[in-house]
């Protein structure tokens, strides 16, 4: 019985050294500590909101202390990418679909010169999910409440040693895993273009209710839609010729009750190529075609 | 007191004549007078009585004297007090109660700022937006009589939560949150606009303020939302 608890134990802290390999400790200055994960050996993750609008960061390993740049900041994601060579091989297996609510999960990271862990449970696993921030996520992971700030940023590794995803602190106190698939989705594309294409329309909007007859006509779901309150000058919205006024209804055939489904509407469309925009205006529905670009003023 | 609010007061109800000169000494067809309705108009008192009976107080009411108020005071000061009209009107009818401690109900109709609200609470003092529910006015009431002050929430005029929803951000806290939504890091957006990081922040956080949010992500969205933010 007691070799078995070892075994047990050892497996465990096997476990927890091999995680350790694959993320980082980071501060933003100020004492103000949190982790990382090594994706590759360039590239680093973290938290987006942790960051607190720093522009870089000193990354630290086992050995080392070295500046990260960061490359990209989604915070409705909330997921941060940086460049760094910290040496580190990178994780090599990452999946979230082997969690399950109630599983055992490993939160590695790294403090003041120490490696940090805690193991935690999943409480729950859900299908993809949009934030109240706007942002869509693979998967939903809840863990167990009350992360150390520390390890914030830090991989969340299932009892295989694979990473499945970053642990987050969200809104109310939850603990969120922000899944791998999610990640590699923004990493990809900032690896490709170097930063993170912001899709712009250039409409401000505000909410409204459509009453019943109105719903019938339009043939929408739902009694909620947004109405254009605002159109920037020289904005992709001002060039389709959209006006104060119009509901918009649709982008590229995904309907639009609210500004956040406009905003995940448009990362999911071409830049610099027409897409279908359908408009209510004047009683009447009508179809026209914006050229969506990416926001300037980086 | 939980114990003493789950309780509707299960008082008697009385004839309550218009002028309260007339009632003052108390007949044996007026029992018991649990509330003192006190009113700067006909019109007002009309709709206080209303409320009280319905609330099932034994009531006596009073016309635009604080004077007879303060007469018909003295003797019991355990007494209800039910006053309305707007603060202005009202005003002469608490100072009186306020002095001889009675539990007083004050139903006012208006809007009532932040500086007149301060010297208006005391101990067993319920204010309450002009006709509230019977249930709310049972509750204020009871909660009074125990020496709790109630302030119903919709008299603030230029309270926090109006002014969260409806303060506009200005033209440079809308640049600072639309720049950091797009990632740009604090250094970045003041190199952008040409104002020091300090500044960034302090703008950042006067967005937040005005926004009701804690973080970054959510004063994007919320900017959004209102139709600060383009999309």
């Amino acid at each position: 019985m007691k070799s078995a608890l070892i075994e047990w134990a050892a497996a465990r802290r096997q476990l927890a050294e091999q995680a350790g390999l694959g993320v980082v400790g980071m501060d933003r200055g100020r004492g103000v500590r949190f982790s990382g994960i090594v994706w590759d050996p360039q590239t680093l993750v973290t938290a987006a909101e942790v960051l607190h609008g720093a522009d870089s960061v000193t990354v630290h390993t086992a050995h080392d202390a070295i500046p990260a740049r960061i490359l990209a900041c989604d915070l409705s994601l909330d997921i941060a990418v940086l460049q760094a060579r910290t040496g580190a091989p990178g994780l090599s297996a990452t999946t979230s679909l082997s969690l399950a609510a109630g599983d055992d999960v490993l939160v590695a990271g790294r403090g003041h010169s120490a490696a940090a862990a805690r193991w935690t449970h999943v409480e729950q696993v859900g299908p993809a999910w949009r934030s109240r921030s706007g942002g869509q996520l693979d998967r939903l992971i809840r863990l167990s409440p009350g992360l150390d700030p520390t390890l914030e940023g830090g991989g969340t590794f299932d009892l295989e040693g694979r990473l499945c995803a970053m642990a987050v602190r969200g809104s109310r106190h939850l603990t969120l895993g922000i899944p791998c698939e999610t990640i590699e989705r923004v990493v990809s594309v900032v690896l490709q273009h170097g930063h993170l294409p912001q899709p712009y329309l250039g409409v401000r909007l505000q909410a409204v209710r459509l009453d019943e007859a109105l719903q019938l006509q339009l043939a929408l779901h739902g009694a909620e839609a947004v109405i254009v309150v605002g159109v920037e000058p020289g904005s992709p919205a001002a060039a389709a010729g959209l006006l104060f006024g119009d509901l918009i209804l649709s982008v590229a055939g995904q309907a639009i009750e609210n500004a956040i489904d406009l905003k995940l509407a448009l990362t999911r469309v071409p830049l610099g190529s027409p897409v279908g925009v359908e408009v209510y205006r004047a009683g009447a529905k009508l179809g026209t075609a914006v050229v969506v670009r990416e926001r300037s003023g980086r | 007191m939980p114990g003493r609010s789950s309780a509707p007061p299960s008082l008697s109800v009385s004839a309550a004549a218009g002028d309260a000169l007339v009632n003052d000494a108390p007949g044996p067809h007026i029992p018991t007078v649990n509330a003192i309705v006190a009113a700067s108009s006909d019109a007002v008192r009309q709709q206080l009585m209303g409320l009280t009976h319905r609330a099932n107080l034994g009531v006596r009411s009073i016309a635009e004297d604080p004077l007879a108020l303060a007469t018909l005071l003295q003797p019991r000061r355990s007494a209800w007090v039910v006053t309305g009209g707007t603060l202005t009107l009202a005003r002469p009818f608490l100072s009186t109660a306020r002095t001889a401690r009675a539990a007083v109900v004050a139903v006012l109709s208006g809007r009532i700022d932040s500086e007149e609200r301060s010297g208006l609470s005391y101990r067993g003092l319920a204010v309450l937006r002009a006709v509230p529910p019977t249930g709310t006015f049972h509750a204020a009431a009871v909660a009074s009589r125990a020496g709790l002050s109630v302030w119903d929430p919709g008299l603030d005029s230029a309270g926090a939560a109006a002014e969260s929803i409806e303060t506009p951000l200005s033209p440079r806290e809308r640049t600072v949150v639309e720049l950091t939504g797009a990632g740009l890091s604090t250094k970045a957006v003041a190199r952008q606009l040409g104002i020091s990081p300090n500044t960034v922040k302090f703008h950042l956080q006067a967005a937040f303020a005005k926004l009701g949010v804690a973080s970054r992500a959510e004063a994007v969205m919320a900017a959004i939302r209102r139709g600060e933010l383009a999309v």
